[in-house]
């Protein structure tokens, strides 16, 4: 990474940006023991909201810093152990929320400021290599003939590409579809037909990985649109040796269908447009997401295949690689359309279903991301960072539990209103970050006017916080530990008409 | 019970607010249609040619390529307002004495047959050619399309793209921003400044190099190169700076996370890539890609076959080939600096910059 004077100047006015942002909290949770020496901790557990002393109240003057650390030692001892432990929790989890902030502002001012990394894009002529594009596909029957069609359409050399659609225990007409078009192409569409074996999308992938020898495997969700030069885009990068896997970027399609579909369409601006290109910039972990994207085979092979047991195949195979010595890069021109989910049932199965991979991800691979020698320091942090995303929603709610019981348990924070206030800011600050960086996206794309909807994204923020809390937890906790992960799919919403 | 109950619609009023414009955005949908995919792009080289071809037809029908019947200096304004004039190979070019004293026009040249420009002109609007496009010295072209070939003289410059359907052949001096293709060949000389240019075969220079006979290599295993090496997955992983010595044979891709020089006279059977700066010795040849996030420079005779790609500069010294006939390939970078009798095949990317100078007498030692 490129450190410069403006570098410097840029991350250290993000750090005064986010500290400022969330000193409204943190320095709070500390004015206790710095500012406001009341006596109702002494009490504790008697002491209640109505015994405390107002900080008008107190004998306590500003004059008085010379005594702060001895009176807060002194506090410390008085104070019950389990109210202590409460609130070193909670400024723990303030400190998280902090980091996480930074991360977010960083990126976004990357993306608004910095220099943009496309490396392999302007590689349009040459003797390109192998491909095969694998598509899972289990009960596709509304869109794997529109998917067919468009890569039959692509700008490849024809005896370079194989298509292999994945037909994945189908019960409905996916796989006579799909036979049916290969009849026509022969030499380009070699589809494969499971009906036994694991379930699942990597189990698909490992077993169409496992039938082809190209040198180069593209993936492709069955309700992707690829477009005509995508798939040269796509294995561009492959021809920097280092590169192990890529990802293009994720359009949604459906985006008026309503609020839902609205509120994923800025999930994915900010995701890509900011969040991974940053993070291809800043040459950190951008992350392979499983789809419109693709991986080396022999880098694929050194590091073991598909992990047919894992959710989230696509952090797996970024983290294994990454490990490995391998990059993952991302290619934010390379766009493609996709179909996100229009109910909240789907919505909430998809995210759960992404938690818990991704929490599997995490458990495995921190330690040896931690160890790994290949792997620079920043993209350690980096990749750690992004391993505890999904970890942070039930931390971030144990912090708004923490905070609302210290309140009550007397260990007030502030008094009457403001309490309120730094409850609440205290849950959307550190999101903040991430609002900031979608509308930073919204702004690159030129759609000024969605930007609007960031005003009620809360609401779509707070189902993902419970979503994946519950997930997570159903992790964590010793009745959900140890539970096979089952695959669900997601629901398709193209009528037939759509397709033709 | 009336100020409670005002206070509550109040308070009510006021938590509702924040979200007034994302509850207005989501009835009224100013702004909920799918962000523009360019579904039917595929990086065609020869696209502004074709609309602009397009554009010429549908105005021209019947007079491209009819040199007999064609009338002389016809003239006219089309109906987007363009002027233009329709030409033929005899035809001397009918400027304006405004435009001849301002050395500036705005009128359409097509012409049915060659064309053969005045030097010392700047021709703001496209020029098309059924035949060929002849430029006079210093000339400053928007954008031109011929048929066959296109000359460009000394110190000229073109502002936007030009394509040719054979060759295009660029005198010393000559400015090129824009895109700059030809079906055949493109022949840039000494001190030409270039941004995009595509064609089967691309001279720098005036002669073409040919593939150097190699001393006898002796093949390296990853233990020749240092311990911290890795083997695997069909590539060698060099956690810190590396030198290769000449003459070495190395059958793998290759990543070296620090510098990396290659010595001379070296075969790489697989791709390169160096994280920091990459030198490449004097008649080396790599048979798959060479990348660096940095710098990479070529010595005299280094052969590549498959794509040379920085993020920042790249330097060709000269008798360099880049791909191959059959087999062409892309150089990428910020800034490309070419010497002369160099030559690539395929598409010439430069973000910044492309410069063309002359082979100096002496070998430049990286």
């Amino acid at each position: 990474m490129l450190i410069n004077t403006r570098t410097i100047r840029r991350t250290f006015v993000t750090i005064v940006c986010c500290l400022f942002l969330n000193l409204g909290f943190s320095g709070i949770a500390v004015s206790k023991e710095t500012n406001n020496p009341v006596i109702e901790s002494t009490n504790y557990p008697a002491a209640s909201a109505n015994q405390t002393t107002s900080p008008a109240d107190t004998q306590y003057s500003p004059n008085q810093h010379s005594n702060d650390i001895a009176f807060f030692f002194e506090v410390e001892r008085e104070r019950h152990w389990a109210v202590a432990t409460m609130l070193y929790a909670l400024l723990a989890i303030v400190a998280i929320i902090i980091v996480y902030t930074i991360r977010h502002f960083r990126f976004t001012l990357n993306r608004l400021f910095g220099q943009q990394r496309h490396p392999y894009l302007d590689i349009d002529v040459a003797d390109w290599p192998t491909v095969t594009v694998l598509i899972p596909a289990h009960n596709e029957e509304k869109v794997i003939q529109t998917i067919l069609n468009a890569l039959l359409d692509v700008d490849y050399p024809k005896d370079r590409l194989t298509i292999t659609p994945i037909n994945d225990r189908s019960t409905d007409k996916t796989g006579e579809m799909i036979d049916e078009i290969a009849k026509q192409y022969p030499d380009i569409i070699k589809p494969l037909h499971r009906d036994s074996g694991a379930e699942g999308k990597a189990a698909a992938l490992k077993a169409g990985s496992e039938s082809v020898d190209s040198e180069i495997l593209l993936v492709f969700d069955a309700d992707y649109i690829p477009g005509k030069g995508l798939i040269k885009q796509l294995v561009a990068p492959f021809f920097d040796p280092e590169v192990g896997a890529m990802m293009g970027r994720v359009v949604p399609i459906n985006v008026d269908k309503n609020v839902l579909t609205r509120f994923l369409d800025l999930e994915r601006s900010g995701g890509y447009q900011v969040d991974q290109q940053a993070r291809m910039n800043m040459q950190l972990v951008p992350q392979y997401g499983g789809t419109v994207g693709g991986v080396r085979s022999s880098a694929l092979n050194s590091v073991g295949g598909w992990d047919e047991n894992s959710l989230a195949e696509d952090t797996d195979i970024t983290y294994r690689l990454l490990i490995a010595g391998w990059k993952t890069v991302y290619q934010n021109r390379s766009e493609c359309y996709e179909e996100v989910p229009e109910t909240w049932p789907i919505r909430i199965n998809q995210l759960k279903r992404w938690a818990k991979g991704h929490n599997h991800s995490t458990a495995i691979h921190s330690m040896p991301l931690m160890t790994s020698r290949r792997v620079s320091i920043l993209e350690k942090i980096d990749g750690l960072l992004l391993l505890g995303v999904y970890v942070m929603s039930p931390v971030l709610l144990l912090g708004w539990v923490l905070a609302i019981s210290l309140f009550f348990l007397g260990e007030h924070l502030m008094y009457g209103i403001i309490a309120i206030l730094a409850v609440t800011s205290y849950g959307t600050l550190g999101n903040f970050a991430a609002f900031f960086e979608i509308a930073s996206a919204l702004r690159i794309d030129g759609r000024r006017q969605a930007i609007r909807l960031l005003s009620i994204n809360i609401f779509n923020f707070l189902v993902s916080l419970i979503s994946t809390s519950k997930a997570t937890l159903g992790q964590m906790l010793p009745f959900g530990a140890g539970k096979r992960l089952h695959w669900q799919k997601t629901a398709r919403y193209r009528k037939k008409e759509d397709t033709k | 019970m009336m100020v409670v109950t005002g206070l509550f619609i109040f308070l009510l009023g006021w938590l509702v607010l924040p979200f007034l414009p994302g509850i207005i955005e989501i009835r009224k949908k100013t702004d909920a249609s799918p962000l523009k995919v360019v579904q039917e792009y595929d990086v065609d080289v020869h696209y502004f040619a074709n609309v602009f071809r397009g554009y010429v037809e549908q105005h021209f029908p019947d007079l491209l390529g009819n040199t007999q019947d064609t009338p002389k200096g016809m003239q006219g304004k089309l109906e987007d307002g363009t002027q233009y004039y329709l030409l033929n190979q005899k035809d001397a070019i009918p400027l304006q004495e405004s435009e001849k004293q301002s050395k500036i026009t705005r009128t359409m040249l097509v012409s049915v047959d060659s064309l053969k420009l005045p030097g010392a002109m700047s021709y703001l609007t496209e020029l098309y050619a059924s035949d060929s496009i002849h430029g006079g010295k210093e000339d400053i072209f928007r954008a031109l399309l011929a048929e066959k070939d296109i000359e460009i003289e000394q110190n000229s410059m073109l502002l936007r793209w030009m394509h040719a359907g054979k060759s295009i052949n660029v005198k010393p001096d000559s400015v090129l921003h824009g895109r700059v293709s030809a079906d055949q060949s493109i022949h840039l000389t000494n001190n030409c400044h270039f941004e995009r240019l595509y064609a089967p075969t691309i001279l720098f220079g005036n002669s073409i190099p040919r593939h150097q006979e190699q001393a006898k290599l002796k093949e390296l295993s990853p233990e020749d190169l240092g311990s911290r090496i890795e083997a695997e997955g069909g590539r060698w992983l060099i956690e810190n700076d590396v030198d290769i010595p000449d003459n070495s044979l190395i059958n793998s891709n290759l990543v070296v996370v620090g510098q990396l020089r290659i010595g001379k006279g070296c075969r790489i059977n697989g791709s390169v890539k160096s994280r920091r700066r990459l030198n490449v010795g004097q008649g080396t040849e790599i048979t798959g890609s060479l990348v660096s996030n940095n710098d990479i420079h070529c010595s005299e005779n280094c052969s590549i076959a498959g794509p040379v790609v920085s993020e920042k500069n790249i330097y060709l010294d000269s008798r360099s080939i880049v791909g191959a006939a059959e087999k062409p390939t892309t150089i990428s970078a910020e800034e490309i600096h070419i010497k002369t009798n160099t030559v690539a095949y395929g598409s010439v990317w430069a973000r910044q910059k492309g410069v063309v100078k002359e082979a100096e007498g002496r070998h430049e030692t990286l």
